[in-house]
């Protein structure tokens, strides 16, 4: 699946060759593109069993014996919306997104089995993954309620991984966790689908929205948070 | 031209996924490999009761080694290891002993001999680019 994003490239093609048709049809009809800031929070839940089972072929051994952790999470991006049809519009922005992964494990287990992908006898694992994300969405307005539905791709992340451990004869030191830092490409894609709702207050518009990303191992990211309009017309459709 | 931005943005995308970088994408050595300063303290036992001692500096490399998880560690001239490579800086093969303490820095021991003498190199590393 490395030409994910070539797919995702052709799949939006004719979306855009659409709307450059129906603009040419109504050549009068002014663009409608919109920025907006998108903030919100996060919570990384699962679906099914946190509980890790040890069968010895799974493809991260590591983790076997471990428990999957809930957490939280944010996000803060720009999006520019572009108007496809009446109701129809075509998302793309960039976005910072923190995603977290916890596999947390017992002393006792972990000293019996020991680790198999390290030196130490390793208790619990976490991923900071700090993306930098590129959601493509699709967005129809039905009044006041919008449905998006499309994907947060990932392909930069500063990524903190902290491992915490048991002290052993193979350590050079009697320190029990390690952090490695790293800037990395990342090729995570989220398939997300949102609601939003075209509130006004006074002379503000914005948009309370709530989300659902679905990410690896059974993870779902539900989110909440608020889409501020800051060009355009937000509220036309109202 | 309406749609100008958008393809340039998802060209720029695609470019810098698939060759904005010379080394493999989306490879966790990555982050590991480079050229680096070593410090060798080099301990030679030759029975019955001989011991020698050695340190060296030496501007080596670590590169991809010989399998997937692999990596190859340039510490002396004449010396280079070919050991497995966790994603938590563990190194682990038969000879070598050691970690990555960061992805700059990292110490291990590894030896070489056996029953006319032995060779133990205790190997630190800073990376330099």
């Amino acid at each position: 699946m490395k030409h994910k994003p070539i797919a995702l490239l052709l799949i939006l093609l004719p979306f855009m060759v659409y709307s450059q048709n129906y603009r040419a049809n109504e050549p009068t009809a002014k663009p409608e593109n919109t920025f907006s800031l998108k903030l919100g929070g996060s919570y990384k839940t699962f679906v099914g069993n946190t509980y890790i089972e040890r069968t010895g072929d799974t493809k991260n051994p590591q983790y076997e014996g471990f428990t999957k952790i809930p957490t939280s999470g944010f996000q803060i991006g720009v999006l520019w919306s572009h108007e496809l049809h009446k109701n129809l519009h075509l998302s793309l922005g960039l976005a910072y997104f923190l995603r977290t992964d916890i596999y947390q494990g017992d002393c006792d287990t972990v000293l019996k089995y020991g680790t198999p992908t390290s030196i130490h006898d390793i208790l619990k694992y976490e991923y900071y993954y700090n993306n930098i994300e590129l959601p493509i969405l699709l967005s129809y307005n039905l009044k006041k309620i919008n449905f998006h539905i499309g994907v947060n791709l990932a392909f930069l992340t500063f990524y903190k991984a902290v491992y915490t451990y048991i002290p052993n004869q193979n350590a050079f030191n009697d320190k029990t966790s390690k952090t490695i830092n790293s800037f990395e490409l990342a090729k995570d894609i989220f398939p997300t689908f949102q609601i939003s709702y075209n509130a006004k207050y006074k002379r503000y518009s914005f948009k309370p929205f709530f989300g659902i990303d679905i990410g690896r191992g059974n993870s779902v990211y539900l989110q909440l948070g608020l889409i501020v309009p800051i060009t355009g017309n937000p509220v036309k459709n109202q | 031209m309406k749609h100008k931005p958008i393809t340039l943005l998802l060209i720029l995308l695609l470019f810098i996924v698939f060759y904005g970088c010379e080394k493999h994408p989306f490879d966790y050595r990555n982050k590991f490999i480079g050229d680096y300063d070593f410090l060798v303290n080099l301990r030679t036992w030759i029975p019955p009761d001989s011991v020698t001692e050695t340190d060296y500096n030496y501007s080596g490399k670590i590169s991809y080694g010989s399998g997937d998880d692999f990596v190859k560690i340039n510490f002396l001239d004449d010396k280079e290891v070919d050991c497995r490579l966790f994603e938590d800086g563990s190194l682990k093969v038969n000879s070598i002993r050691g970690e990555f303490e960061s992805t700059k820095k990292l110490r291990f021991i590894t030896e070489y001999g056996g029953l006319g003498g032995k060779a133990t190199y205790y190997v630190s590393g800073k990376k330099t680019k």
